[in-house]
Formats: C-alpha cells, sequence, structure tokens
C-alpha cells in the first residue's frame, strides 16, 4: 500500500475495495479501515486533478534543472 | 588552323543551336533541389536515380507568373514549392551567352505532385510497416489521466497558443503541467526540428505523460513536411503515447498514421485530453457513490441479520419453553395412564380375591356341603368305611358325630 500511489493504482485499489464492499466479502472489523483507504484515495486523486500541487511544481523544477543543464 | 571563337561567339552560336532545336515549349518533370523567391523564383530543378543527381537545371518563374502560379499550385496540392517536391512543368528552354541555359516555366501541372505526394507518402508508410514501425506508438497504451504533457510546436503558433488556451482555461479546472519543445513547423528545416523536438521528449519521457504535435496554424500548405519517414520514425520509437493536432482536412499524413492517437485540430487534441480527466475524475466519483451505497447495503445487511439472530433466539428459547410444557403434558398424561391401570389391577385384584373367596372349604360349607372325617381322615369314598365305624361330620356351624349302618354303593354324584 503506497501513500501517493500513480492514478492507475490508485483506481485499481478503489475499485477493489468497492468490489470487497459491494460483494460483502469484507469483515466487518476491517470495513472501516477499508472505507477509510478509499476515501483517502479518492480525495488525492481529486486533489491531483484540480490543484497546483507538489507533484506538478516538481516537474516544472526539473525541468528548469534539465534546461539548466543544457545551457 | 581551326577556326578561333570567342566565348561569346561560341555561346551565340549555343544559343541559336538551342533556340531552334528547342522552339516550342516542353514538358518536363524534375524535383526541386532549391527554391529562392526574390521578386522572380529561381530554383534548382535535379533528377534523381536511386539517390545519385543524374541531371540538374536552373529554373525561374517569372515573377508576372509566380504568384498566380503558385497559389494555384499550393491550392490544389497542400505544398508549397519547395526543396523535395517533384514537379511537372511546361518550359521554354532558353540559353543566354552569360547565364547559361535556364528553363523558364510557364505552367505547372498540380495533379503529377499529387500524385507523387501519394506515391512518396506510401512508400514512407509501406517502409514503416516493413519496418514494424508503423503501430509501436499505437501500441503504448493511452494514459488514464494525460496531465504532463509535451508540446511540440512553434513557440509563436496560432495553434499552440489554442491549445494551451483551451488546456489551461478548461471548464473543470484540472491542472496541467505543459512544457513546449520549440520547433520549426514548416519549410526545409522542419524535418530535423521536429525529430530533434521529439528525441527530446523521449529524454524527459520519465515526466511527461503524452506528446502532442500542433501545426502553426496558417493554411492548408505545408504538410509536406509531416510525411516525413524521419519523423514517423522517431515517433514510433518514442515511449510516450503521441497526439497529432496538425490542423488539416485534406490528407492523412505520416505523422497521423503513426500516432498513437489523431486529431483534426490543436482544440480537438485539448478537447480529447480534457474528456480523458473528465473521464477518469467520473469513474472515481462512481467509485465513491458505490462505495457508499455499500457500506449502506452492508450496515442494512448486518442490521438485519442481527436482527434476525434475536428473533432466532428468541424463537429458540420459546420452543425450549413449548417443549418443556409438552413434555411436561406427556408425563401428566402417563400419569393419568398408571393411575387407571392401577385402578384396573385393583379391580383384577377383587376379582380374584372373590374367586379365592369361593374356594375356601368354609364358604363351601356355608353353600350346605359338608366334611365326614373317619379316623381323622376325610371320607371321599364308600370304601373308606366300615359299618359300625364312628363318623364325624363337619358341618358350616358345627360338628355331628354319628356311626356307620349301612353302606351302599352307588352312583356319583354329578
Amino acid at each position: 500500500m503506497k501513500d501517493n500511489p500513480d492514478y492507475k493504482d490508485a483506481v485499481e485499489e478503489i475499485e477493489s475495495i468497492v468490489d470487497e464492499i459491494e460483494s460483502e466479502s469484507v469483515d466487518v472489523d476491517v470495513l472501516a479501515e477499508k472505507v477509510k483507504r478509499a476515501a483517502y484515495l479518492i480525495k488525492i486523486c481529486k486533489a491531483k486533478l484540480k490543484k497546483t500541487d507538489d507533484e506538478v511544481k516538481k516537474i516544472l523544477k526539473e525541468f528548469e534543472r534539465g534546461e539548466e543543464r543544457m545551457d | 588552323m581551326p577556326e578561333i571563337l570567342s566565348l561569346y561567339e561560341l555561346n551565340q552560336m549555343i544559343r541559336s543551336v538551342v533556340d531552334t532545336a528547342f522552339s516550342q515549349a516542353v514538358y518536363v518533370t524534375a524535383e526541386i533541389a532549391s527554391c529562392d523567391v526574390k521578386r522572380h523564383c529561381y530554383l534548382t530543378l535535379i533528377d534523381k536515380e536511386d539517390d545519385t543527381i543524374r541531371a540538374e537545371m536552373r529554373a525561374v518563374i517569372w515573377a508576372n507568373r509566380y504568384q498566380a502560379l503558385s497559389r494555384t499550385f499550393e491550392e490544389a496540392t497542400g505544398v508549397r514549392l519547395l526543396k523535395g517536391i517533384k514537379v511537372l512543368f511546361q518550359a521554354e528552354l532558353s540559353f543566354h551567352e552569360r547565364y547559361g541555359l535556364k528553363l523558364n516555366i510557364l505552367t505547372i501541372d498540380p495533379s503529377y505532385t499529387i500524385g507523387e505526394l501519394a506515391v512518396r507518402r506510401k512508400e514512407i508508410l509501406e517502409r514503416l510497416v516493413r519496418e514494424n514501425l508503423i503501430n509501436c506508438n499505437k501500441k503504448i497504451e493511452f494514459p488514464l489521466v494525460p496531465q504532463r504533457i509535451g508540446i511540440i510546436s512553434s513557440s509563436t503558433a496560432a495553434g499552440y497558443e489554442d491549445l494551451m488556451n483551451h488546456l489551461l482555461n478548461n471548464p473543470y479546472k484540472y491542472q496541467f503541467a505543459c512544457r513546449l519543445y520549440d520547433a520549426v513547423m514548416q519549410g526545409d528545416r522542419a524535418e530535423e526540428s521536429i525529430v530533434d523536438a521529439l528525441h527530446q521528449c523521449a529524454e524527459d519521457a520519465s515526466g511527461l505523460d503524452v506528446v502532442v504535435i500542433v501545426r502553426g496554424g496558417g493554411g492548408q500548405v505545408d504538410l509536406h513536411c509531416f510525411d516525413s519517414y524521419e519523423i514517423g520514425r522517431a515517433i514510433a520509437l518514442l515511449p510516450l503515447p503521441v497526439i497529432s493536432g496538425i490542423g488539416h482536412q485534406r490528407d492523412i499524413t505520416v505523422v497521423d498514421e503513426v500516432s498513437n492517437r489523431r486529431e483534426k485540430t490543436p482544440t480537438a487534441v485539448a478537447d480529447m485530453i480534457i474528456t480523458a480527466l473528465k473521464e477518469f475524475e467520473e469513474r472515481i466519483d462512481s467509485s465513491a457513490h458505490n462505495l457508499i451505497h455499500g457500506v449502506n447495503t452492508m450496515r442494512a445487511d448486518l442490521k438485519e441479520n442481527l436482527l434476525s439472530v434475536s428473533k432466532g433466539l428468541e424463537i429458540a428459547a420459546r420452543n425450549r419453553v413449548l417443549d418443556n410444557v409438552h413434555r411436561i403434558a406427556a408425563l401428566i398424561k402417563g400419569l393419568h395412564y398408571c393411575t387407571k391401570l392401577m385402578k384396573n389391577e385393583a379391580l383384577n385384584l377383587r376379582v380374584k380375591e372373590n374367586s379365592i373367596q369361593h374356594l375356601n372349604p368354609r364358604n363351601v360349607l356355608k353353600r350346605g356341603f359338608s366334611i365326614t372325617y373317619s379316623n381323622g381322615k376325610a371320607v371321599k369314598t364308600v370304601s373308606h368305611v366300615q359299618t359300625g365305624d364312628d363318623l364325624r361330620t363337619v358341618l358350616y356351624d358345627g360338628e355331628v358325630f354319628s356311626k356307620v349302618e349301612l353302606k351302599k354303593k352307588g352312583k356319583k354324584i354329578q
């Protein structure tokens, strides 16, 4: 379980959690934990789509460094 | 001693030969090796066989013809008169004593060039197929969220501006990290410049999701450079999916054929990218909805289970009580049966007692029978007594003593 998965991993994990819950194969004891995890992933995916997050800034920084190297 | 001529005299002679031999216009096919437009258009024409130039000549289109001629040509073919273009033209051959031999182009037939371009494109595509390059870029999985975009275009191009405006002002507030790889998008230097940009994208591949190629706007001409083997190959070898948005209606270029996706305009490219993000967001939203629904269903089911378990418990408990009641009832019934049995037994006993009473000799004596003893023994037969014996007869209520006077054997009493 990565804390900052890419979109593909995130959406796959979210969907597998939803599947588990829909098929009721989730143990009640870990239900809360699973829901919390899914909600967290949904939140970071949405944030990444819409906010200038650190990752985007990092990419731009990498480009700048690349350009400095080329100069 | 042969006649000695001045150079001018020689050239005059050549001119007269040429004028005589080429009094009519000629139709010639050739490839443009260079094209230089001042007021007039000066061309170098070549004829190649397997990449080796086997003929070369200078040509000119005079300014008075050039405007109309080039416009007609461009409109019909979609290309300018540029290096690499093959043309069929009508020309006069002229020889000038100082400037030498030159073709004076009168008309150009666009249909020949169209055919040649198509042939060339076909050859490039066939080569890319042969080298297994044609589908390389198409096979790359298109990213779920194409958010980091490398853009190959000219920084001053209208198409680039359209793309950026659309991406940055999208209604969903999606964020994009765009990087321009500035390239020359038309003319002789375009091929090399675009290939360079593609190589740079390949170097930055880990920081990019997609590469977009958008043309600099303008007319429908100059697509020629997009029918390039080198560009096609560079796209095929790029580890990122390429979206072409060259902005043309007429033909599908090699770039379009090799790219992962193709769109007609830069705006359409932006829309496609935004749609991909929108679809992803909808997928996430639907998961969120299903999550809530799933949890609610699970909670309701759990509640129901609990309810049914407790109900089951209640029923079980009640059944247990009922069981005991039934058992007790059965016991009571059994008890009744036992009592009845005992009563019957008592009755039987009484009957038996009665019959036993009947057998008591005292009762027999009561009914009139008597027992006669002789010498202390009950007399059962006549032969037991002799005349003169003393007899003692026991009756119900006493004894009678007598003496046998006579004995007579007779019938048995039945």
